[in-house]
């Protein structure tokens, strides 16, 4: 691109005119005043961003905010710096990987690493997630209406036309410092190839959730946990889960279910919130007038 | 004249939005090519501020001109007055053309002196005489001073030369001597000038020529070493790069480097390039190799960190080096950002825009349809799926779908939600898209899919899933 050749000028300074003379003395001015008058009004928006950036690094899990699926992890959430597998199954065989769920761990990762409801986020002056959340596979990306609204641009979707080029896209992903999630639709992989994905996550403090066929979940991995999600007859008129922890490294090694829920408002769609719903309840009485109406 | 009534008076007249930002990009790239009559081509002041300040809209048409100094391109074009026919010819007569000894003079002769022929003052002693019938606004003075000299019966140029010098500055301001006499030549006036892109790029020949792989791939380092240094030292970065190397048989192997953003940083595009290396296949001798820089920014170099400690927070640079690998290595038009659209159809309310060509409005909220996580699937088909039901008229959510060779049985329904053709869109008329009855239905399993009924054919298609 072409420059236009100007005469030179004297530089600006950023300090008024009067601190700039010499034989004047230096007046002594406060920090607040120098903060009213917007001398270091930079400074302070960078401290704040450091100290909230700050707590997000030193973050080592990403909590559920679900009481009975936390208190089974032993880092209280999913840990960070680590790689999780997740298995979608249902009985019909059709190859396909879950994104609701992976969609929710955007959403809380997002709202764990700001420390802010993310309803609330368009009042402050930010209004992009500083990492990136690297989705790796057409498959796995799930459409936006998913996702919180607001943090879009944080996502990249990727799409790798090789296995090998996927896994390279996963780990070159958990190497940057620019990414604190990857959820990719991974291919076959060996133990060793997970424990080099497991030692990239770890180094850089980023976490990858593998969504993996169910045919592989015997097979060996380094992952920290491994889900099973399926999908389950729901007398509620939105959709249920059978989540299960199948592989829960460093915690009880009790396996576990719950049937679950998630649920989104209008206006705070961001504050997407997972629901544990005991198989128990029956409510077909409130539903079967509802049913009738439709003639199922 | 507004511009209905422009319309009327001329049918068939060929009406664009005024931009002026595009207008002075438009000047901008004729005056570049305007450097081949002489090194010196520039644009007036007013217009280059008005540009940086974005405030084009106020600036007056007659600061949309090319001011070319001639001066010492004698030996080139021979006869100045040959030059200028040529520039006419160039412009086939629709540009206003003035050659003078002055700025001003040129500037005031073209723009206010209605002549079909170019204007030609080899002297200063005849500007004045040329000048006199031209009115005030000639002189590149303000309103202001133009109103004043009206007041006191001075209005064309030729008056105000009749008056005493000395006065003028005291009861019209500085500016109107300042400009006269620019305009007669008694004081210079200095053209701010445009520059050439500079081109980078490097090349080696080799006599004789390259053979063993590591040699080459040696050379084509250095070149990208070179080439980051030369950025370097003109504080410029480059986004896209060109790697051509040439073998004895003239057989050429390109190779482009497209980056989501500019680069002069030499390890970060050490890593790049070193896998691309890796894949490329040398058929014989190489006879040249090189490499060329394009897309050039401007980079100044900031401040990372505001403290020394432990960075805790991605840099924008970190961020481009992560779109730059992803976009070198696995193909620019793969690595994407969703965006939403404002639409209510499905298949348009979103799309994935490649991260190049992606700008600041991937998401607003506020002006895109709103729709909770069980109003719209997870996963959206690209194209619906069409499938056999058995469901009652009119209304209502199947009892039972074949898709993809299987029966389910439908436990549960939600609907129809309608969606209608977008009937506010200028090509609803060629629009394929046709009504439809959407529901949602959870089958015998428990997972709930998005179905729906075409109201035109009736037929039947699977479009999501909520997964």
């Amino acid at each position: 691109m072409s420059t236009l050749r100007t005469p030179l000028c004297e530089s600006p300074s950023i300090f008024p005119a009067s601190l700039r003379q010499q034989n004047h003395p230096r007046p002594q001015v406060g920090t607040e005043e120098l903060i009213s008058r917007g001398m270091i009004w930079r400074a302070e928006k960078t401290a704040n961003h450091c100290a909230r950036a700050r707590q997000g690094d030193l973050l080592r899990s990403i909590p559920f905010n679900v009481p009975e699926i936390d208190a089974q992890l032993p880092t209280g959430g999913l840990a960070c710096g680590a790689i999780h597998e997740l298995y979608y199954q249902d009985s019909t065989n059709i190859s396909s990987v879950p994104s609701l769920l992976p969609a929710f761990f955007v959403a809380r990762t997002i709202h764990s690493y700001c420390s802010v409801p993310l309803s609330s986020w368009k009042q402050t002056n930010d209004k992009t997630f500083p990492f990136f959340i690297v989705w790796i596979g057409k498959r796995s990306w799930p459409t936006p209406f998913s996702l919180p609204f607001r943090f879009l641009r944080s996502c990249i979707f990727i799409d790798p036309p090789t296995h090998t080029l996927t896994l390279w896209a996963i780990e070159t992903a958990l190497r940057s410092p620019a990414v604190k999630l990857v959820i990719s639709d991974c291919p076959r992989i060996s133990l060793t190839t997970t424990k080099r994905l497991s030692n990239a996550a770890k180094t850089h403090n980023s976490t990858a959730l593998l969504l993996r066929q169910h045919k592989d979940i015997d097979l060996p991995s380094s992952s920290s946990t491994k889900w099973l999600i399926s999908p389950t007859p729901s007398l509620h008129l939105f959709p249920l889960w059978r989540l299960s922890l199948e592989r829960n490294k460093g915690g009880t090694p009790l396996f576990r279910s719950w049937i679950i829920g998630m649920e989104s408002g209008y206006e705070e769609r961001e504050e997407v919130s997972l629901r544990v719903f005991s198989p128990l309840v029956n409510r077909g009485h409130e539903e079967k007038a509802s049913l009738q109406r439709f003639g199922t | 004249m507004a511009l209905p009534l422009a319309q009327a008076l001329c049918p068939n007249a060929h009406t664009e939005p005024f931009d002026p930002l595009r207008d002075i990009e438009a000047l901008y790239a004729l005056a570049r090519w305007c450097i081949r009559f002489s090194p010196l081509v520039g644009l007036d002041p007013e217009l280059i501020s008005a540009r940086d300040s974005s405030t084009p809209e106020k600036l007056s048409p007659c600061h949309y001109g090319i001011t070319i100094d001639l001066t010492g391109t004698e030996r080139l074009h021979r006869d100045l007055q040959q030059c200028v026919n040529l520039l006419h010819s160039v412009f086939k007569g629709r540009a206003r053309i003035a050659l003078t000894p002055t700025i001003g003079a040129s500037w005031a002769l073209s723009r206010y002196m209605m002549r079909e022929r170019p204007w030609v003052i080899l002297s200063c002693a005849e500007i004045p005489s040329a000048l006199q019938e031209l009115p005030l606004q000639a002189l590149r003075v303000d309103d202001v001073c133009v109103r004043l000299l009206k007041e006191v019966g001075v209005q064309r140029i030729g008056k105000l030369l009749a008056l005493p010098r000395h006065t003028l500055s005291q009861r019209f301001g500085k500016k109107l001597l300042y400009r006269l006499e620019q305009a007669l030549g008694e004081i210079e006036e200095r053209l701010l000038t445009i520059e050439m892109p500079r081109e980078f790029a490097i090349s080696r020949t080799f006599e004789p020529p390259l053979v063993t792989r590591r040699s080459i791939v040696m050379i084509i380092q250095h070149l990208f070493q070179s080439i980051v240094t030369e950025l370097r030292e003109h504080k410029k970065a480059a986004k896209y790069f060109q790697l051509t190397i040439s073998d004895t048989t003239d057989r050429t192997i390109r190779k482009e480097l497209p980056l989501a953003a500019a680069t002069s940083n030499q390890s970060h595009l050490s890593s790049i390039i070193e896998p691309i290396i890796d894949t490329l296949h040398f058929f014989g001798e190489v006879r040249e190799v090189r490499i060329a820089a394009h897309q050039i920014e401007s980079k100044t170099s900031e401040q990372h960190t505001f403290s020394t400690s432990q960075q805790t927070y991605p840099t924008e640079q970190q961020r481009q080096e992560l779109m730059n690998n992803f976009c070198v290595r696995i193909g620019k038009d793969r690595v994407t950002f969703a965006k939403l659209n404002h639409s209510y159809v499905p298949e348009r309310s979103f799309c994935y825009r490649p991260a190049l060509s992606s700008t600041d409005d991937v998401h607003l909220a506020e002006e895109i349809p709103s729709y909770n996580l069980n109003e719209r699937p997870s996963i959206l088909f690209p194209s619906p799926e069409p499938i056999s039901t058995i469901s009652m008229l009119p209304d209502k959510p199947p009892s039972y779908i074949n898709w993809r060779g299987r029966r389910l049985s439908i436990t549960a329904g939600v609907g129809p939600e309608r969606i209608a053709p977008e009937w506010w869109r200028s090509n609803v008329q060629h629009d394929s898209f046709t009504e439809r009855d959407y529901f949602r239905i959870q089958d015998e399993i428990g997972r709930w899919l998005w179905v729906y009924r075409d109201r035109q054919s009736l037929e039947w298609f699977l479009h999501g899933m909520w997964i």
